[in-house]
């Protein structure tokens, strides 16, 4: 089941929350939450709940062992053989298409190439389960005794299927006891609202639109055409995904969880480096704990540890060449920077890095969305072949009008106005950062408006959605 | 409500940390209360008024159906999937949300140079809106897949009160259209003269070049077409016969299809082609019938469209014919009338011409010398179908959309002297659903068609209850 889909906001949310709050004691909401997030799971993927199964089972015992021996071998092995058996599942169910694909080309051999249908989240939640066993080990988390409450963890549908990547001990405390909270309850209602909105009404439609311009032949693309259609692609992803998680995170405050934040307006950075200190930063924050520091960080062989951590991060985000590619064209960005502010402590004035950030991001976007590489090269060198190609055509001026609005207001909303001005106004949906608890700001009478607004707007786009004529009468 | 469990929960120590501190965190209340009655009326609504929001006939389509629960549905992903479509469907009140929905998307800019508009179809999601953003990519769906389903992937321009399909272009497409007439006409014995019209649309015709260089070029299209196929085949230049008329009201403003004038100026293209004198149009009788709007407003929902209706002109042919139709799945044909004013409604009148894209229809014409024609069209020919029938004594209509049987025995059996295939370029230009389903129903799919002289008997078959010739069914010839 998706967040922004009407089944979802009209039957499954309020069904959940009814049975939740009815519920008289803890356990019996814990219990309601985890059947609702195995059904919520198994809605779109109704066999591989198994797998989800299996993995909660594999670190809850791992995790406890860890806790158990630490100090011995025994704790060690525990932890190698959550790595193995997660990540041997992620390989299995994402990578071994591509890795036999791959060997099959290299080496000229036809070994069958198992073709799975990618189970869903399983990315997200191997990744939760395996941090869950580290930080048993390392002693950061206090192991589960109870299976029912760490399944709870593992299959929390508001984080189930796009992240954020929660660690155990974010809520670990939310999964023993939860704090009925009206302002909580409140600000995740208007968090939701706002994610559903930037999902429906700006993610949505900038995919729409970009399609025209990111399916066609790059080589008949006027030069701003390219520009246009990789532009709309970013406010696509963005709002796509961090729509997702402000969904996520607002679900959460609804049943008494908090997750930390996963998007920090990463289009007003200024350098890569900041840039993905603002995207998707729980994976980021995966990678550095989990394998960067590890590895020795930056003290030891860091151009290593550097190459591996972006490779495999682009990687994750999908099992081909053109993810791998775009990770470590992050990462060599990263290491530049890093070289450059060795050298010389000059900062480079703000509006030069905000264009920089954001060329160096659309490339990045172009090598990430054309899965053949090839044909993302030709798009690349649409984009850059100044002089000898048309600048603009018909087609890019009457679809460029036609969605001026559209994407002055993407731009907008892609930076920290838009919260400010919602502060002011009294209808923020942030917490506050020095109580951890829901900004007063949200109480005003606007703040009800406001979400109703944006759930009845996604509604209404939702329902367009599903309207659907045929021209060649079908009967 | 909520908080009085709270209470209770906290006095029972049933697990809400922290003290209820009601009286000073109330303030969230009014919000939180507004979200959850929001949901609940939704939820309510949907339930007490499920059914009542399908999606109207505007749509072309029927509601998704109430799925029933199963096992292996359920199993399968396809009760999830059925569920979510039948719920959309029957979403209370959607009419007007849709309505809103689109209010809302023509909010995103300018109406482009003047008024021009582009809108994209709306096509059916393609993409998986569950996956996290990069993970999985967009499946493509066949093109194939996409026009039997009518899906096809489109935009549209909006000039004014007028909207155009803009189409597109594929050599290997038309190649494949020109195959499948080539294999049929090959399959005829070799007196009967086999015909082919592909009709332009109407943005072939626009004035303004910025605009009608948006769509695929449609005289070199059709002339590519054109050339794959085999001398036998006569080529009909429609393009010309209309382009020459282009001031004239040719193509529906509303609507993807041409007006019976557009399709008289093809007729008079065909007439050139064969070698006979067409009647004058001021010998059919004229009837007007106001206030149609058409599935270009569907598509578009622009207002200018439906605030500016098309009027169908009727061109009754001034001889008497008799005709017969089956229906969709029918077995039995049922008679009517070729040229029927009051067939379809404000959306659809385009069906006065000739009706629904029937399987098969016969039109016959007292007296005339005894001719024959055979017709392959989609939705273009039925216009052109009531001046045809000047000319022959027969004329047999085969959509081969929906045509189940064998139309080389048909023609055999019928010994029909004359084939014609009229064919929208939009049908055959970028997709190969189209020719597939001529392949299909004339056995050049690749297996060798039932013999005619042994015809098997296909119980349940279109023709089987006629007492005709018994045809096999789509699936048997191809297998």
């Amino acid at each position: 089941m998706v967040f922004s889909s009407l089944t979802f906001i009209y039957l499954f949310l309020p069904a959940v929350l009814a049975l939740h709050y009815a519920s008289r004691s803890h356990a019996w909401r814990n219990g309601v939450l985890t059947a609702a997030s195995l059904f919520f799971y198994a809605w779109g993927e109704p066999v591989w709940v198994i797998l989800l199964l299996f993995s909660a089972a594999v670190d809850y015992f791992h995790g406890r062992l860890a806790e158990s021996a630490r100090g011995t071998w025994k704790a060690k092995a525990a932890v190698a053989s959550s790595l193995v058996l997660n990540l041997g599942l992620l390989g299995a169910f994402k990578y071994s298409g591509f890795v036999t694909g791959n060997l099959n080309a290299l080496l000229g051999l036809s070994l069958p190439v198992p073709e799975f249908n990618l189970p869903i989240g399983i990315s997200f939640y191997t990744f939760q389960t395996i941090s869950y066993t580290i930080d048993c080990y390392r002693g950061h988390a206090k192991a589960q005794k109870s299976f029912g409450k760490f399944l709870l963890y593992v299959s929390l549908f508001p984080q189930l299927v796009a992240g954020p990547i929660v660690r155990y001990v974010d809520i670990a405390r939310d999964v023993e006891s939860r704090r009925f909270d009206w302002d909580v309850f409140a600000s995740g209602a208007g968090r939701f609202a706002l994610g559903l909105a930037k999902k429906v009404a700006l993610a949505n439609a900038a995919g729409a639109a970009a399609v025209p311009f990111l399916d066609a032949d790059p080589a008949g693309l006027p030069v701003l055409g390219a520009w246009y259609g990789i532009m709309l692609f970013a406010f696509q992803i963005y709002f796509d995904f961090s729509g997702y998680s402000d969904m996520a995170i607002g679900l959460g405050r609804m049943f008494g969880f908090s997750f930390k934040e996963n998007f920090a307006h990463p289009y007003v950075s200024r350098s890569a480096t900041e840039f993905w200190r603002r995207w998707h930063m729980s994976l980021g924050s995966f990678f550095r704990d989990y394998l960067y520091i590890p590895l020795g960080g930056n003290r030891r062989r860091a151009i290593f540890n550097i190459i591996v951590v972006w490779a495999l991060t682009g990687l994750w985000h999908g099992a081909s060449w053109n993810f791998v590619v775009w990770g470590l064209y992050w990462g060599a960005l990263i290491a530049m920077e890093k070289a450059v502010s060795r050298v010389t402590r000059l900062k480079a004035p703000a509006p030069l890095g905000h264009a920089y950030l954001l060329v160096a991001a659309l490339v990045g976007w172009v090598l990430f969305h054309h899965v053949d590489l090839g044909r993302g090269l030709s798009y690349l060198s649409a984009m850059f072949a100044f002089g000898t190609r048309p600048l603009s055509s018909p087609a890019l001026e009457l679809a460029a009008t036609g969605k001026l609005f559209l994407v002055a207001f993407a731009a907008l909303a892609s930076t920290p106005l838009p919260a400010r001005l919602l502060e002011r106004l009294g209808v923020s949906t942030e917490a506050s950062p020095s109580r951890g608890r829901p900004d007063k700001a949200g109480r005003s009478v606007l703040a009800p408006v406001f979400d109703i607004g944006l759930v009845l707007l996604s509604t209404a786009l939702l329902a367009g959605q599903s309207y659907n004529p045929f021209l060649y009468f079908r009967f | 409500m909520a908080t009085r469990k709270a209470r209770r929960g906290k006095a029972r120590g049933t697990g809400w940390r922290g003290p209820a501190r009601a009286e000073e965190k109330t303030s969230g209340k009014p919000r939180a209360l507004a979200f959850i009655l929001l949901l609940a009326a939704g939820a309510a609504l949907s339930l007490v008024l499920a059914g009542r929001g399908a999606p109207g006939e505007r749509e072309n389509r029927a509601a998704a159906p109430r799925p029933e629960p199963s096992v292996a549905s359920w199993l399968s992903g396809g009760f999830s999937a059925a569920f979510e479509a039948w719920y959309a469907d029957a979403f209370p009140f959607r009419a007007p949300l849709v309505a809103a929905g689109n209010a809302i998307e023509r909010l995103h800019g300018l109406a482009g140079f003047g008024s021009a508009e582009l809108v994209r179809s709306r096509g059916g999601e393609t993409e998986d809106p569950g996956a996290p953003a990069g993970e999985t990519l967009p499946p493509t769906e066949d093109p194939v897949e996409l026009i039997e389903t009518g899906k096809a992937f489109g935009d549209f321009l909006v000039l004014g009160d007028r909207a155009m399909e803009l189409l597109r272009f594929r050599q290997g497409a038309v190649d494949v259209w020109a195959d499948a007439v080539n294999a049929y006409s090959r399959r005829l014995d070799p007196a009967v003269k086999v015909r082919a019209l592909v009709a332009p649309s109407s943005i072939a015709f626009l004035d303004d070049e910025r605009y009608r260089s948006l769509s695929a070029d449609q005289a070199s299209g059709i002339r590519a077409a054109y050339a794959g196929l085999d001398p036998r085949v006569v080529r009909v230049d429609a393009h010309s016969a209309i382009g020459s008329h282009s001031r004239e009201y040719l193509y529906f403003r509303t609507d993807h299809h041409w007006t019976g004038l557009g399709a008289f100026y093809a007729y008079r293209a065909w007439c050139a082609a064969a070698n006979l004198t067409p009647l004058p149009l001021a010998s059919f009788v004229v009837r007007d019938l106001p206030g149609f709007v058409g599935t270009l407003y569907g598509k578009t929902l622009n207002p200018r469209l439906k605030a500016n209706p098309d009027t169908v002109r009727l061109y009754e042919p001034p001889f008497e014919t008799s005709f017969e139709y089956l229906r969709h799945g029918g077995t039995r044909f049922e008679s009517g009338r070729l040229v029927d004013a009051a067939r379809g409604d404000d959306w659809n009148k385009y069906l006065a011409y000739f009706g629904d894209d029937w399987p098969l229809a016969v039109v016959r014409r007292e007296g005339g010398d005894g001719r024959k024609l055979l017709v392959f069209k989609d939705s273009y020919g039925n216009a052109l179908i009531p001046f045809l029938a000047a000319h022959f004594t027969e004329v047999h209509v085969i959509d081969p959309r929906h045509f189940q049987g064998d139309a080389v025995a048909y023609a055999r059996t019928h010994e029909v002297d004359e084939v014609l295939f009229v064919n929208s370029f939009a049908v055959v230009s970028y997709y190969t659903g189209f020719a597939g389903n001529i392949a299909r129903v004339t056995g050049a799919g690749g297996a060798a068609p039932a013999s005619a002289a042994a015809p098997p008997a296909g119980a349940g078959s279109t023709l089987a209850s006629e007492g005709e010739e018994a045809t096999p069914s789509p699936a048997s010839p191809d297998a």
